[in-house]
């Protein structure tokens, strides 16, 4: 496939968009990659933990302009209390990113709020709300283990990846935290997700001093830390469900900044008309990791013991790539991988042109306040063509009772966003605006009936399609930011829409546990915050 | 109380649908609104008494007609408070797209800012030297508004909660 075809009508399809990899485009590795860089220094200013592992801590990071620190706040949780669902009320652990330093008062403020989580009421000085829980199956056994002065064995910490777990990192102004738009043009929280990213890299040192405590108040002076080798191997878990799947939908223009630069990336790179020996070695060390790292990816669901299967069979058949150019690598794989392997090899490609890829990197945000506005001065015709143009795949089917099986909403307890089959729950008169082909191909048909002069015209008879116009008019210009799939689908897995805007912050060890919700790992193989360098900040994963 | 303009664009898109309005009708009302709010404005029961008004369908698609020819919508006559600072709202917007000040009688807006001259809505509105960094709202309107939100929202059952989101009888690790 040369580049001139990598258009979205070909990539943005569910299947491929679900076997995106993590690359050194993601935020985790944007970020590590700045803080090493710029030589982020480390600080445990608090870490006020008792006998039974319960307190408060205060972890921070200072940049050469500012300092944001973790508060966190560790509890006694029962375990029949511990769910990763929204409707949860108490967690193991609960968090907060402070911008700047948190004095006495504000880390007593924050104790009232923060474990509260969706109760809280915060203020512009916080920036992200979170919360995790512990691995029933790993943490009891590892601290033990540790009390004993032993070591846990790396299988048993591969067997589950993490010790704890985050099942939300809120920011963007939600509960009364920080507005992205106040923070957005600092140059450390331009890129996508900075401010989430560094919430959970320091929880996960916060949890390995967790671990630490807790094992030395099981054993005293018997009790060993964990090896540093064998620490690093574990991520922070995450447990995500349908509530991140809105996102991709509702921010096309941003989603568009994140494939279009990956592609922007691709372009320039196989403008290159052979591989140079380093970047050939960067590409193949890149593939030579993701081989040795497969055996970690577990997962009991069928979908993906088949998909690691199949990326374990690409990853071999990679051994025959073309290696005469990047072009004619990113062809073969084109023609001879499934798409796990075809977007395994472009994250080798990208990660061996670091200099072409950042550069693309630093254009993966968008102000989306500006542009907003419908233009409404364009012609019947004009919006015609444009939905022919850009949602030519929507107008191909019939939106028969097939095609609108499954209807998005949410749910009053919790807010928690659900997908319904529409015949089997009476909830059609509650569902959101997640449907945009059906909703163009409706917006089609009554252009097609109407002689209003202009777009505007036609909304003021039907204000029922400006929603779905001003979707038309941003997809114009943002082509990857559209789904060119069915949202409603009787045949949508909803955890291909969560595979992709994970992939992009840097998670990978994906494991669903059913077709709308998965368990996946944060910043596994990263340097802790304690060792972080600009020798070490990049080159893992 | 002081609120994310985040959480409040989001929720004035919610209660306004929950009012009856279609989605893009709410959503030209939560810009307005967070327009005037970024200008130190107090959202108050007016905007709810908005929302309630049978007209409320019709004066938005009309403002938002103009908004999408760039075009000023005329100052409306005897308006009530909320139609008063929801087309003001528009305005400010449309200020910002041409980056232009517009005058009226006794208002002037740019694309920063809101000056009233002796206007007797004055009492929601106090200039500011610094950024404004939260939205005003009264808890009572932020609470009615959280009312209309909430039609938005399918009731609870057990089967939604088992099926809907997917996760099994056992969510612990």
């Amino acid at each position: 496939m040369s580049m001139a075809l990598r258009t979205p009508d070909r990539l943005m399809k569910l299947n491929r968009l679900g076997s995106f990899h993590p690359s050194r485009m993601s935020f985790m590795h944007q970020l590590l990659r700045r803080m090493g860089r710029e030589h982020w220094r480390y600080e445990q200013r608090l870490f006020d933990i008792d006998e039974r592992g319960v307190g408060r801590a205060v972890l921070t990071m200072h940049t050469p302009e500012r300092s944001y620190s973790l508060v966190a706040f560790a509890h006694d949780l029962p375990d029949e209390l511990r769910s990763d669902r929204v409707i949860a009320q108490a967690w193991d652990a609960t968090f907060c990113l402070f911008d700047g330093i948190p004095t006495a008062a504000d880390v007593a403020r924050l104790e009232t709020q923060v474990p509260g989580q969706e109760t809280a009421r915060l203020t512009p000085t916080e920036l992200c709300l979170s919360r995790a829980n512990r691995s029933v199956r790993l943490w009891n056994g590892v601290v033990e283990t540790l009390s004993q002065g032993l070591q846990p064995s790396l299988d048993s910490l591969s067997e589950v990846g993490y010790l704890m777990r985050t099942t939300a990192v809120y920011g963007s102004g939600k509960f009364g935290l920080c507005d992205r738009s106040l923070i957005a043009e600092r140059p450390e929280l331009n890129a996508p997700f900075q401010a989430e990213m560094l919430t959970v890299f320091l929880i996960r040192q916060f949890v390995l001093d967790l671990l630490n405590r807790c094992a030395r108040n099981a054993g005293g002076d018997a009790a060993v830390e964990l090896a540093p080798e064998l620490a690093r191997t574990l991520g922070i878990g995450n447990s995500t469900g349908l509530g991140m799947a809105p996102f991709l939908v509702n921010h096309p223009r941003l989603i568009d900044r994140w494939i279009g630069a990956r592609e922007g990336a691709l372009a320039q790179i196989c403008e290159c008309s052979s591989f140079a020996p380093e970047p050939l070695s960067r590409a193949l060390a890149r593939l030579a990791r993701g081989k040795a790292n497969l055996p970690r990816w577990r997962s009991a669901h069928p979908y993906q013991v088949e998909r690691v299967a199949q990326l374990k069979r690409d990853l071999d058949h990679l051994e025959s790539v073309d290696l005469s150019s990047p072009q004619a690598s990113l062809e073969w794989a084109e023609e001879r991988l499934s798409d796990e392997g075809r977007e395994y090899w472009i994250t080798c490609l990208l990660e061996a042109y670091p200099d072409i890829t950042d550069r693309w990197s630093e254009q993966m945000s968008i102000d989306e306040s500006k542009d907003y506005e419908i233009d409404g001065r364009w012609t019947l015709g004009q919006t015609l063509d444009a939905i022919d143009a850009h949602f030519g795949w929507a107008l191909d089917r019939d939106w028969d009772q097939s095609e609108t099986a499954r209807v998005w909403y949410v749910s009053q307890e919790k807010l928690e966003p659900r997908l319904a089959e529409r015949a089997e729950e009476p909830v059609e008169p509650y569902e959101q605006p997640l449907a945009p082909g059906r909703d163009m191909a409706a917006f089609a048909v009554a252009l097609q009936q109407s002689n209003a002069i202009n777009l505007a015209s036609f909304l003021l008879q039907h204000p029922e399609h400006r929603h779905t116009a001003r979707r038309l008019q941003w997809v114009c210009k943002s082509p990857f930011g559209e789904i060119h799939d069915n949202t409603i689908s009787a045949e949508l897995k909803p955890i291909d829409m969560l595979r992709l805007k994970l992939s992009f912050f840097g998670a990978n060890y994906f494991d669903p546990r059913s077709d709308r919700w998965l368990r996946i790992c944060m910043f596994a193989d990263a340097p802790f915050a304690t060792e972080l360098s600009a020798s070490n900040c990049e080159g893992w994963g | 109380m002081k609120v994310s303009f985040n959480e409040l664009e989001a929720r004035l898109k919610k209660a306004a649908k929950g009012a009856g309005l279609p989605w893009g009708l709410g959503e030209e009302f939560a810009k307005s609104l967070v327009w005037l709010a970024q200008r130190n404005v107090r959202l108050d029961a007016w905007v709810a008494d908005f929302l309630k008004d049978q007209k409320c369908s019709d004066q938005l698609a009309g403002w938002a007609y103009e908004l999408d020819l760039r075009a000023v919508a005329s100052e409306p006559q005897e308006p009530s408070v909320g139609e008063y600072w929801v087309w003001l709202g528009f305005q400010g917007r449309l200020a910002k797209i041409q980056n232009a000040e517009l005058d009226f009688e006794t208002i002037r807006v740019s694309p920063v800012s809101l000056e009233l001259f002796g206007h007797s809505e004055a009492e929601y509105y106090t200039q500011s030297a610094e950024p404004i960094l939260r939205a005003d709202v009264s808890s009572a309107l932020w609470n009615e508004l959280e009312i209309f939100e909430y039609k938005t929202y399918a009731p609870e059952s057990e089967a939604s909660r088992l099926k809907g989101a997917g996760a099994g009888v056992t969510d612990n690790d």
